[in-house]
């Protein structure tokens, strides 16, 4: 395993996309006084279908999998990449929902969830639920980009208007979880810490699963 | 040592090399005890397959005209003077009804070819 | 030594089956891989190298097997497949500074050499460089490995005569240390004549012969004759033939020369004795 690093350098000098560099400024989104805040992270998604998709053209995989690594690598690379850029997404934009609360005139998001822990477990579930679904699918034959996208980013977006309605609709989700008030603050940090176990969990269930499918694709 | 192929010839690579040393070995060219280079780099500077030198050796080693010491390379063989001049006159004699085989088949007469070989004799 | 053993190699696909392929390739030598488009011959290097599931099987890399040592043997193999179609907006710099951390010998002052004999310049995109200078580029990176198998699917193919012959020159050089050996599949038949140890002919997924060059050259003899002497015999003698207007040529196996008595015989290049085989008459098919 000492090579993933390598692999990992591989990942982000020939693999990645324009976007890698450019769509984590979509964290800049959380300064703007309303907005639903989640929609900046759709572009994370986004993000990660471009590289499967350039990936794709250049024959990442083939690429990949003639180096002196293990088959399964390639796509144990691919997963920590996208762990890398979920997370660094998600990191960017945590000063700018800092910065954006203390500035906003409005005094609150009047058109989504602040851009708090719940907000972040909200995302962090997004990322498993499009984890679980995309590498699977793509896996599956090695080039189903589209395919994977349809059904991990349709899960995504759905899970993401059930949880931003919910929260707007409940009363007892909407006095905890939509306000930086240090009465929901546990809750609101507890939901977070699950949220990251899940999404770890997922990915790394997803992960392997795709491991096992892709050693069957014949390249 | 020199060899000289012929790509277009009908006569496999081999054959050429074999036949063009065995004529210097019989001529005396390349006298007894001389150390042939390596097999790998002849097929290299030659621009042909190892095998190809290969098999060329063999068929020297074969016949007699060289030996290998294992680790060392191969040598010509030490011959005696009239022992290689037998062996240039099979040779020739070999090529000769060769060519005297062919001449028959063109229909040519004994007398025909006689005056032939004198004339080409000059 | 053996540094390649290809055992039983059979994968099963809707219409085509690569059927118990079976072949050894000794250190220090070159073997040609001939046959025709869809023959079998990219599926079997890319079974032995675990990019194509095989039904049954083994390949053995410098003794080690594939299957359960595919780290130690994908270091020992230098891969080229066909022309360099990866990462087409990179530039060859990017990708070479990939390459080099995955293989522990790489020879960087190998690498600067290639570059320079093949002009290729590293600031260049991928796809700014012609199918020739791709095939280049994929053979500088798959020697500067330093790996002691070399395996290349047609690299010969977009390559001008000049080139080529650069190439097989490369070759020889990569093998003279007895160390090193190298597999290319291959159209230009030209090219195993000038510099093949070996060659294995594959047809309909299953290998008709693996042997030294001019024993697989030997087996066969080329024959031409009046039209009146190919009679059904004789067809029955004879691999293939082609008929014209003055008489016909064709192909026998070299065990039949005493029935062929009465035709004029010669020995056959490759191409010849592939024509023969893979297309028997214009007329009807017989193996």
């Amino acid at each position: 395993m000492n090579y993933m690093g390598s692999l990992l350098y591989k990942e982000f000098t020939l693999a990645r996309h324009a976007t890698v560099l450019i769509f984590p400024l979509f964290g800049l989104m959380l300064l703007i006084p309303s907005y639903p805040y989640t929609v900046a992270f759709i572009y994370t998604c986004l993000e990660i279908f471009f590289i499967f998709l350039n990936g794709r053209e250049n024959k990442d995989v083939l690429f990949t999998a003639l180096l002196p690594v293990e088959k399964r690598d390639v796509v144990r690379a691919r997963t920590l990449m996208i762990v890398i850029i979920q997370l660094f997404n998600i990191l960017i934009s945590v000063p700018f929902a800092l910065i954006g609360r203390n500035i906003n005139p409005l005094g609150e998001n009047t058109v989504g969830i602040e851009a708090n822990a719940a907000f972040y477990a909200i995302i962090l579930i997004m990322f498993a639920i499009f984890n679980a679904l995309f590498l699977p699918i793509f896996y599956k034959t090695g080039y189903s980009a589209g395919r994977a996208l349809c059904f991990a980013g349709g899960a995504a977006s759905l899970w993401l208007i059930a949880a931003e309605v919910a929260v707007q609709l409940i009363p007892a989700l909407k006095t905890n979880l939509d306000n930086w008030l240090a009465a929901g603050r546990p809750l609101r940090l507890a939901l977070l810490g699950a949220a990251a176990l899940i999404y770890f969990a997922a990915t790394l269930t997803a992960s392997r699963r795709a491991q096992a499918l892709f050693e069957r694709v014949d390249l | 040592m020199n060899i000289v192929l012929n790509n277009g010839s009908e006569t496999p690579l081999y054959k050429q090399i074999y036949e063009q040393l065995r004529s210097q070995i019989i001529k005396g060219e390349l006298e007894g005890s001389y150390c042939l280079p390596p097999i790998r780099s002849v097929a290299l500077e030659l621009r042909v397959s190892v095998i190809t030198v290969k098999k060329a050796w063999e068929e020297l080693e074969r016949e007699g005209l060289i030996y290998t010491v294992t680790g060392r390379g191969c040598f010509v063989a030490p011959h005696k003077e009239p022992e290689l001049a037998d062996r240039r006159f099979e040779l020739a004699e070999a090529e000769l009804r060769a060519a005297l085989e062919r001449a028959v088949s063109l229909g040519l007469s004994d007398s025909e070819i006689r005056a032939l070989l004198e004339k080409l004799l000059g | 030594m053996a540094i390649l053993k290809v055992r039983n190699l059979t994968k099963r696909y809707e219409s085509f089956t690569l059927d118990g392929v079976s072949f050894d390739l000794d250190e220090g030598y070159i073997m040609g891989f001939i046959g025709r488009n869809g023959a079998g011959k990219t599926t079997t290097l890319k079974s032995m190298l675990g990019l194509v599931h095989p039904d049954s099987g083994e390949v053995e890399i410098c003794g080690l097997d594939f299957k359960s040592k595919e780290l130690q043997c994908k270091r020992e193999i230098g891969f080229v497949l066909g022309g360099f179609d990866f990462y087409l907006k990179r530039r060859l710099s990017a990708i070479s500074a990939v390459e080099r951390r995955f293989y522990p010998e790489w020879d960087e002052a190998g690498y600067r050499e290639y570059l320079r004999r093949f002009e290729l310049d590293e600031n260049k995109k991928v796809e700014e460089l012609s199918e020739g200078m791709k095939v280049k580029f994929s053979l500088a990176l798959a020697l500067s490995r330093r790996a002691r198998l070399l395996i290349l699917d047609e690299p010969t193919s977009g390559l001008d005569p000049v080139s080529r012959d650069e190439l097989l020159q490369i070759f020889r050089k990569v093998i003279e240390d007895g160390g090193h050996s190298v597999l290319f599949s291959t159209h230009i038949t030209s090219d195993l004549e000038k510099c093949a140890d070996f060659i294995t002919y594959i047809k309909d997924g299953k290998i008709v012969k693996s042997c030294e060059r001019e024993d697989f050259i030997d087996s066969y003899i080329a024959v031409s004759g009046r039209a009146e002497q190919l009679d059904e015999g004789l067809k029955q003698n004879l691999i293939g033939y082609k008929q014209n207007a003055f008489g016909f040529t064709g192909l026998a196996l070299a065990e039949k020369r005493e029935l062929l008595s009465s035709l004029q015989t010669a020995r056959p290049d490759i191409e010849t004795i592939m024509i023969y085989s893979e297309e028997p008459s214009d007329s009807e098919v017989r193996i």
